[in-house]
């Protein structure tokens, strides 16, 4: 069958929600399983409240606001990290902590040290740094070191070199941190958010809905945490992708 | 430009070994040796890329550190950028677009001069990395065996085009083909055990 990719995917899904709307109308328990049309209708319920895009609102800005603290700060101490090489040998216990410390061991430290209103922010911020750090210090280190050579011999200015040789090394490991980095950020700040319920976060929702056994309103808040992550993991990487990686020429018509 | 005492090792291999010349500031030379016998090391070390065991480089005829270009054995050219913008990144603005593309259109076609560099043959390659060595500013250039992968005519019209642009620039080449030599009316300069003759 020869069909549009678009047309065949739309009809696959299709397939996978009319599969699990069997399901649940066989299972007859909303508590157990919820079907799709459920959710719709308790998502439709929820959209023109004002409490829902406070809590999309709530939970997306902090957990974004930890993922751009941590990207620009991951971004900057690693190339004081790559220029130092004392510097990286001082962070390097920290970053080897922060990466195996289990997030559930820092959300409980986290509600000790700045209690539940923030406690997104800094887990997201706790999670996404590593990753950016290290792919920065790892994209750096990949800038061919004969370029280097050459733009010694040529002495060309330290900026021209970051712009035109450096650069074009770390976007593609930068890019690559960002889209694991990001999926985690959602995941480990939602999950602090249901174990901290701050006041209009999607995991203060996450966290009612075990308490009433609501499946319907789990369901759909998750579907909800999936959308928003992924629009705002589309438009990080829109950006990055799209930051000018101009030659000297294009540059200069700029 | 004045090698004074150079000595340098790796290991117990000895590659310089009191190597020391005087250049004058406006010669052409020709570096030839053996292949393993110490050229590329000697012009690393000339190029500041690499530190001497002992002995020093000099430009006494200069009250400032000496500026130098090169083309490296292995050209060094950024491949997704074209040969206009390979010059434009160490020239800045020194030259305009039309200076830069008067002087590439003199070894390479003009259809190639705004496709990167990794769509190019070799011997493009080499002709643009020659041509940024010779456009950026310097007071010395060093060409590590710039001819290789050049047809007889091509090097004939690089090295004429080499000649127009030294403008009174020390001009070191290292070279295994003899006939450079002439070509570029240069000064032989062969190195042997370690030492410049």
């Amino acid at each position: 069958m020869n069909l549009h990719p678009l047309f065949r995917k739309t009809l696959v899904i299709f397939l996978w929600l009319l599969i699990w709307e069997a399901i649940s109308q066989t299972v007859g328990n909303s508590i157990l399983l919820v079907g799709p049309i459920n959710v719709m209708y308790t998502l439709a319920a929820q959209i023109p409240t004002a409490d829902f895009w406070k809590t999309i609102f709530g939970s997306l800005g902090k957990i974004s606001l930890g993922f751009c603290l941590a990207f620009l700060s991951g971004i900057f101490l690693g190339i004081l990290a790559f220029r130092f090489s004392f510097l990286k040998e001082l962070l390097a216990p920290l970053v080897s902590l922060m990466k195996s410390v289990p997030v559930a061991s820092f959300v409980i430290l986290a509600l000790i040290w700045i209690g539940s209103k923030q406690l997104s922010v800094f887990i997201s911020f706790m999670v996404v740094f590593p990753i950016i750090y290290l792919n920065t210090l790892a994209g750096l280190r990949s800038t061919d070191p004969a370029l280097l050579e050459m733009s010694q011999v040529f002495r060309i200015p330290f900026f021209r070199k970051i712009r035109f040789l450096y650069l074009p090394s770390l976007m593609p490991y930068l890019i690559s941190g960002c889209q694991v980095a990001l999926g985690m950020s959602w995941k480990s700040g939602v999950a602090a958010e249901v174990i901290g319920t701050p006041a209009y976060s999607i995991g203060k929702q996450l966290y009612l809905s075990k308490t009433w056994l609501d499946t319907g309103n789990l369901f759909c808040w998750t579907l909800v945490i999936i959308l928003v992550s992924s629009a705002f993991e589309r438009l990080v990487l829109f950006l990055l992708k799209h930051i000018p990686q101009g030659t000297p020429y294009k540059e200069e018509k700029t | 430009m004045i090698l004074e005492h150079l000595y340098k090792s790796y290991g117990n291999l000895a590659v310089l070994s009191d190597c020391s010349f005087s250049f004058s500031p406006a010669g052409t030379y020709c570096l030839m040796a053996p292949s393993g016998a110490g050229k590329t090391t000697l012009l690393r070390i000339i190029l500041g890329l690499e530190q001497a065991d002992q002995g020093s480089v000099s430009f006494p005829w200069l009250s400032r550190p000496a500026d130098m270009s090169a083309v490296f054995q292995e050209n060094r050219l950024c491949e997704s950028f074209s040969p206009m913008d390979n010059l434009r990144l160490v020239t800045g603005k020194s030259l305009n677009q039309d200076a830069i593309r008067r002087e590439l259109s003199f070894l390479l076609p003009e259809e190639s001069l705004s496709r990167p560099v990794s769509t190019l043959s070799g011997g493009m390659k080499r002709r643009t990395a020659i041509c940024r060595a010779m456009t950026a500013g310097s007071d010395l250039i060093v060409m590590d065996e710039p001819f290789t992968g050049l047809d007889e005519d091509t090097k004939k019209q690089t090295i004429s085009y080499i000649k127009s642009r030294q403008n009174g620039r020390l001009l070191l080449v290292a070279t295994h083909q003899p006939e450079d030599i002439s070509l570029l009316g240069a000064q032989l300069v062969t190195l042997k055990d370690g030492k410049l003759i």
